[in-house]
């Protein structure tokens, strides 16, 4: 079973893993409750339980940039999830993080273990399957060969109107991840997709952790 | 550390047969005359042998036993050729006898259904609590040339060498030694390892770490029982030595005959593949690669990426060659002007000659040329290795050509020299000389470019 965004968003503070600056209301919120709350650009999404099977049902809004367009968003989001009788879970919102794509994942293999992958997000990773492998446990030179193997690697060096991005937070990123797996054994696939890095940062906007069915909170 | 196969004294045979065309027959031939097909390499095994069957007197002129109890004197291996419903009872047998390790040639064990598989647990279950060592079941045997030990019914005895090669495939053994000897390619041990009931890959690979003898370490793979463990025991072995491995079962198509095979799974290529290159070893796509990068990681040092120089006689070869080395992220070093001025004033190069590297002889060019060539340029500081590119021209020296070579590797041993002889009859003298004092010989550029790759990236991973 998948760990809800509130459970991922916990586990990966534990390991020092930067996420956006976040904020949860429950699912009955009105637009009252909230604005005062907002700032801008920010993303809103919907976490439900309910969601996790329903993967066609992308209830993001991923570009938000004022008021009036959250109340928008808002109310289209709430008559979707009236349709689709989704009543249990919550709103997310989330600081909007621009960078380059990338995306970073684990799966366990039977025979070698946890199996690390890096990649480029967006059209690299679903068309060209632009990723490179390692086993876990990793080195910082093995994250630096890992980068070094992708074909769109450039995308990193400051491609056209693109920032150059900062390559330690992305090997720092990677040895956090790691460890976060040789931990927490519960885990038996991870996916961040997609983790946003620029010159100073990198950030994981998306989690994704699938824990052994009857060890959640072990 | 496992003596009891690589170094026995005396070898009892188990299931040696008077008919020719059965395994136990050709154990029993093979340790007495080196080999079942004839072959310069076979010598019979320096230690004592013992043929045990039921029903015979003597086989092949040895007086034969009914039991591995009734042979006099002390028995360190035996190889048992009987069928796999006899095994249990003759490894009752060895244990009396004090035997240290077994080899289990017999199939119809776990790999063919779940009766075997019982079997095969019970088997290992005995030989573990009589402290027996167990290469097999369902295996072709060992070979160690440097004692005469053939202990299979593989064709006959490989060639002395540095090669270690360990094989889940006995049949692939079989055509690998075939060719090995036509190549000159030698080995320090081959294992065929069957279904690895006790005796595994990781077991003989730490065995090849410490064997003096050794100084590669070849394998044919197809499934993995303990992936982590491989990859440590890998990790460690390649700091000392240099491990290259073949892996069959990389698609799902392969899968079902590997299964079926050697009884355990195959892991995912992919993953295999990083574990392994993460552990410094070298993953070869096909069996040739597999012994031409054993064979090159064994006998070459290894190789700094500071500069590889390319000597040729052909301008064609030459600029393929940089192509390859291109293609692979090898640094073609630049040609200084110390070196130029060199060669510009030796008196034998041609005035065409292209002053650059690739370092173009010209098509005329003789042993005289290539000397100076290789010499002026190998002495030139940031070259850190060589390709010696031969095209067969008209007025080639080709044999005169290898041993130019050969001087030059013995001046530079540092620097490490990979040649291209570019052809097939015309130039067999000059490639056998050069196998002979094993300079490893490509006959085309792409190969040549390969395996000076392996040597920086051995070189990469020694300095890591």
């Amino acid at each position: 079973m998948l760990l809800d965004h509130q459970e991922s968003l916990v586990l990966l503070r534990k390991y020092g893993i930067a996420v956006p600056k976040t904020m949860m209301f429950p699912i009955k919120s009105s637009f009252a409750d909230v604005k005062s709350k907002l700032s801008f650009p920010c993303v809103l999404k919907v976490d439900a339980p309910e969601l996790l099977h329903k993967s066609d049902l992308h209830l993001v809004a991923p570009s938000i940039n004022g008021p009036g367009e959250f109340q928008q968003e808002f109310a289209n989001l709430k008559k979707i999830m009236k349709n689709q009788k989704i009543t249990k879970g919550r709103f997310v919102v989330q600081e909007k993080i621009r960078g380059v794509e990338l995306i970073m994942g684990m799966s366990r293999d039977p025979s070698f273990g946890p199996v690390m992958v890096i990649g480029l997000g967006g059209i690299f990773v679903e068309i060209f399957k632009d990723v490179s492998f390692r086993v876990s446990p990793l080195t910082k030179k093995d994250v630096e060969e890992m980068i070094e193997e992708l074909k769109g690697k450039k995308v990193l060096e400051g491609f056209r109107n693109q920032p150059k991005v900062n390559k330690k937070e992305i090997i720092k990123l990677m040895m956090l991840l790691d460890k976060l797996v040789r931990k927490e054994k519960r885990i038996i696939a991870l996916d961040f997709n997609p983790v946003m890095v620029d010159q100073s940062q990198a950030i994981v906007v998306d989690p994704k952790i699938s824990i052994n069915e009857g060890a959640k909170g072990a | 550390m496992l003596e009891q196969f690589f170094q026995p004294k005396s070898i009892a045979v188990v299931g040696a047969s008077r008919n020719p065309v059965s395994a136990g027959h050709g154990v029993l031939k093979s340790l007495l005359t080196g080999g079942v097909l004839p072959s310069p390499t076979n010598k019979a095994f320096k230690g004592k042998v013992f043929p045990v069957n039921p029903n015979a007197s003597s086989i092949l002129g040895k007086k034969s036993y009914k039991k591995v109890t009734d042979i006099p004197g002390k028995i360190d291996l035996a190889v048992i050729a009987v069928r796999a419903s006899l095994v249990k009872e003759v490894i009752y047998d060895c244990a009396k006898k004090g035997v240290k390790g077994v080899i289990i040639i017999a199939a119809g064990f776990g790999e063919s259904n779940e009766q075997g598989k019982t079997l095969e647990s019970e088997v290992k279950e005995l030989a573990r609590k009589s402290k027996i060592r167990l290469i097999g079941p369902n295996c072709l045997g060992i070979f160690r040339p440097s004692m005469n030990l053939n202990a299979s019914f593989g064709p006959c005895m490989p060639l002395q060498g540095n090669i270690a090669f360990f094989s889940q495939s006995g049949a692939l053994i079989d055509s690998v030694i075939d060719w090995s000897l036509e190549k000159k390619f030698g080995f320090s041990a081959i294992v065929s390892l069957g279904n690895s009931s006790d005796l595994e890959m990781t077991d003989f690979l730490s065995w090849a770490s410490n064997d003096a003898a050794t100084k590669a370490v070849a394998i044919y793979l197809e499934g993995i029982h303990d992936g982590r463990k491989l990859m440590e025991i890998v990790k460690t072995v390649s700091r000392k030595k240099p491990v290259v491995f073949l892996k069959a079962g990389r698609h799902a198509s392969g899968m079902h005959a590997v299964q079926s095979h050697t009884g355990n799974l195959a892991g995912n290529y992919e993953v295999f593949k990083a574990a392994m290159l993460q552990s410094g070893a070298f993953i070869a796509n096909d069996v040739d690669e597999l012994f031409e990068l054993a064979h090159v990681l064994a006998l070459q040092p290894s190789c700094e990426n500071k500069g590889i120089a390319i000597i040729t006689n052909g301008g064609g070869a030459g600029v393929l060659c940089a192509d390859h080395c291109e293609d692979l992220g090898i640094n073609l070093a630049k040609l200084s002007k110390k070196t130029i001025g060199k060669l510009d004033s030796s008196g034998v190069m041609h005035p065409a000659y292209s002053r650059n590297n690739p370092l173009d002889l010209v098509g005329d060019a003789l042993a005289d040329r290539y000397k100076v060539a290789i010499n002026t340029v190998l002495a030139q500081p940031d070259v850190s290795g060589l390709i010696v590119i031969q095209t067969l021209q008209t007025m080639t020296e080709s044999l005169l050509d290898a041993k130019v070579i050969l001087s030059a590797r013995k001046k530079f041993p540092k620097k490490p020299i990979i040649a291209c002889y570019m052809g097939g009859k015309f130039s067999r003298k000059g490639v056998a000389f050069l196998e002979a004092h094993h300079i490893p010989d490509f006959n085309i550029p792409l190969k040549s470019a390969r395996a000076m790759k392996a040597l920086i990236e051995r070189n990469a991973w020694l300095k890591r």
